[in-house]
C-alpha cells in the first residue's frame, strides 16, 4: 500500500495501526534474508508506536496526516536510543543517540512510525551499497543485481514492500542511484532544505537528506510533514520541459536510450539543453567528495584504519591527502556552475536527465560501461548525478514505466522549486508515464 | 617527484603514517583524483569568482 492509503486506512479507523505495522514486520521477516535491505528492527518501538495512534484514532483526536505509515532510516541517523553507526565498525563503541534526527522525529510527529534502520555503503561513500560488515544489499526486482547505493537499503525496502517510505541521503546521487535501479520515487531536495541536524556526515558541503516513497503522492505527503509547509498547486500543463543532452545523452545503455526517448516523445519534448563545463562540474565534485571525505576521517584513520571497509578507507585516506589548492579552486568551479545551471532554466522550467546509464548492474560484475571501457558502479553508477550535486538544484527521481528492469529519469527544478517536481511527479503517475515498481505480497 | 614521493611528502605533512600495505590502493586512488583535479584545474575562472564556501544554490 502507499503510505496515503495506509494513513486514509488508519485515520478512518479501517484498519488499526498496530495491523500495519504487523504486516510491515512479517514482509521484512520473509524477504529480507535474500534482500538484506534492514539492518536493525525496531519492533518494540514501531509497536508501542502503533498502539498509541491506535489510541488516538479510537479517542477521535488527530493521529497526524501520515498515521501508522511504517517507514526505513538510513542508518545514518540518529535514532533514539541506537548507536549511529553509518555503516561503520568504527562508530559501534559511540554512545547511542539521545534523540531523533531532526528528520525522524518530524515524520514521528506527523504520525508515521519507524520500523528499521536500513543497510548502506560505509560512510555514504560508494553506489552500491555493498558494506564489508552488513553484506551487499540485493535488488528486490532481480537478486543477482545491485541494488545501488548508498542509499541501498532505503530504497530496496520501499521496492520489496517492507515500507512505502524511508529515509536517504544524497551527497552524489546516493538517493537518485538506488531510486532509479529499485523502482521508487526518491527526492533530493535543494541544497540545505530540508534538515542534515542528526544524521551522521560524508561531505557537509554537499549533504542532503530525502525520502524515497511508493508514489508522487506519497512524496508531497512527506515533503509537506517535514517542512510543515504547504506545497502550493502548480498548473503543469504549462510548464517548459527540456532534455540535458551532451554529457548527459552519451554512455545511455540501449534501454535507457529508447525508455528516455519515448518519454520525452510522449511529453512533445523538443527543446534540448547542453549545460557547459559538466566534465569539471563532476571532477569539482569529486575533488570536494574526496578531500572533505578524508579530513572528516583523519584523525580516526590514524589509529583506527583496520576497522574500515577496505575500499572506504583507501579513498578516505587518499582523499585527505589532497592538497588545498585543489579543492578551494572546485569550491570556485562550483560557483562558476551554479551560474551556467540558472542559464539552462531561461527557457525551461525543468530538466530531465537520466539517473543512471541503464538496468542495476549484476552483483558478481559489478561493472558499467563508460566510454567504451567497462568501470567499477561503486564509484561511477553517479555518472549522471555527481555533476547535478554541485549546482545544489532540487532533483526528482521518477520511476519510468517500463516493461523490464527498472529505469529513473531525473527531473531537475530550479532552487526551491519542490512543488513544480512533486507536481509533475504526480502528473506522470496519473498519466502512466511513471509508475513504482513495488514486490506485491 | 615519483608518485610513491609525493604520497610519502603530503603523508608527512600530516604527520600520517600510510601502512605499506594501504599503498598500492591509496596511490591508485591518488592517481584518479589527480584526473579529476585536472579537469578542474582546465577550467578558465575569473579571478574574482569566490569559492562556494557558503553555497546558495
Amino acid at each position: 500500500m502507499r503510505a496515503v492509503e495506509i494513513s486514509r486506512a488508519v485515520r478512518a479507523g479501517e484498519i488499526s495501526a498496530v495491523s500495519a505495522i504487523e504486516a510491515s514486520l512479517a514482509r521484512v521477516k520473509t524477504r529480507d534474508g535474500t534482500v538484506n535491505a534492514v539492518t536493525r528492527l525496531l519492533s518494540e518501538r514501531a509497536l508501542e508506536q502503533a498502539r498509541r495512534i491506535d489510541g488516538l484514532v479510537a479517542r477521535g483526536q488527530d493521529p497526524g496526516p501520515l498515521a501508522g505509515v511504517p517507514f526505513g532510516i538510513k542508518d545514518l541517523f540518529d535514532v533514539e536510543g541506537l548507536v549511529t553507526t553509518a555503516g561503520s565498525r568504527v562508530l559501534r563503541e559511540m554512545p547511542p543517540a539521545t534523540q531523533d534526527a531532526v528528520l525522524v522525529r518530524r515524520l514521528v510527529e506527523a504520525g508515521a512510525i519507524p520500523l528499521a534502520t536500513t543497510n548502506m555503503d560505509e560512510f555514504a561513500y560508494g553506489f552500491a551499497t555493498d558494506n564489508a560488515h552488513h553484506g551487499l544489499t540485493r535488488n528486490p526486482h532481480d537478486t543477482d543485481r545491485l541494488a545501488g547505493g548508498s542509499s541501498g537499503g532505503s530504497a530496496a525496502g520501499v521496492a520489496a514492500g517492507y515500507f512505502p517510505l524511508s529515509l536517504g541521503s544524497d551527497t552524489n546521487g546516493s538517493i537518485r542511484v538506488p531510486a532509479s535501479l529499485c523502482g521508487v520515487w526518491g527526492l533530493r531536495a535543494t541544497q540545505n532544505r530540508l534538515s542534515t541536524e542528526g544524521s551522521f556526515p560524508f561531505v557537509a558541503s554537499l549533504d542532503t537528506v530525502g525520502p524515497f516513497t511508493a508514489s508522487a503522492a506519497d512524496l508531497r505527503a512527506v515533503v509537506e510533514a517535514v517542512t510543515g509547509e504547504r506545497l502550493p498547486p502548480v498548473e503543469t500543463g504549462s510548464l517548459r520541459l527540456a532534455r540535458l543532452i551532451g554529457w548527459f545523452a552519451s554512455d545511455l545503455s540501449t534501454e535507457m536510450a529508447q525508455a528516455l526517448s519515448e518519454f520525452c516523445h510522449a511529453l512533445k519534448i523538443v527543446r534540448e539543453v547542453d549545460v557547459p563545463d559538466v566534465a569539471a562540474a563532476r571532477a569539482a565534485a569529486f575533488v570536494i567528495s574526496a578531500s572533505e571525505g578524508g579530513s572528516l576521517h583523519l584523525e580516526r584513520l590514524r589509529d583506527q584504519a583496520v576497522l574500515y571497509d577496505p575500499a572506504v578507507r583507501d579513498r578516505l585516506l587518499a582523499g585527505a591527502l589532497v592538497p588545498a589548492p585543489s579543492v578551494f579552486r572546485a569550491h570556485r568551479v562550483r560557483r562558476h556552475f551554479r551560474s551556467k545551471m540558472h542559464e539552462a532554466f531561461r527557457d525551461a522550467d525543468l530538466l530531465i536527465a537520466p539517473a543512471v546509464t541503464g538496468e542495476a548492474p549484476l552483483c558478481d560484475n559489478p561493472t558499467l560501461m563508460i566510454g567504451g571501457k567497462a568501470v567499477p558502479a561503486r564509484a561511477n553508477l553517479g555518472i549522471y548525478t555527481q555533476p547535478l550535486t554541485l549546482a545544489g538544484f532540487p532533483v526528482l527521481t521518477v520511476p519510468l514505466h517500463v516493461s523490464g528492469l527498472p529505469l529513473g529519469v531525473q527531473v531537475v527544478a530550479p532552487p526551491g522549486r519542490e512543488d513544480r517536481l512533486i507536481a509533475f511527479g504526480e502528473a506522470l503517475e496519473q498519466s502512466g508515464l511513471a509508475r513504482s515498481r513495488i514486490l506485491e505480497d | 617527484m615519483t608518485a610513491e614521493e609525493c604520497l610519502a611528502a603530503r603523508a608527512a605533512a600530516l604527520d600520517l603514517i600510510v601502512p605499506e600495505e594501504y599503498r598500492f590502493e591509496i596511490l591508485r586512488n591518488l592517481a584518479l583524483i589527480a584526473e579529476y583535479e585536472a579537469l578542474v584545474s582546465a577550467i578558465e575562472l575569473p579571478e574574482r569568482l569566490e569559492p562556494a564556501f557558503e553555497y546558495r544554490p
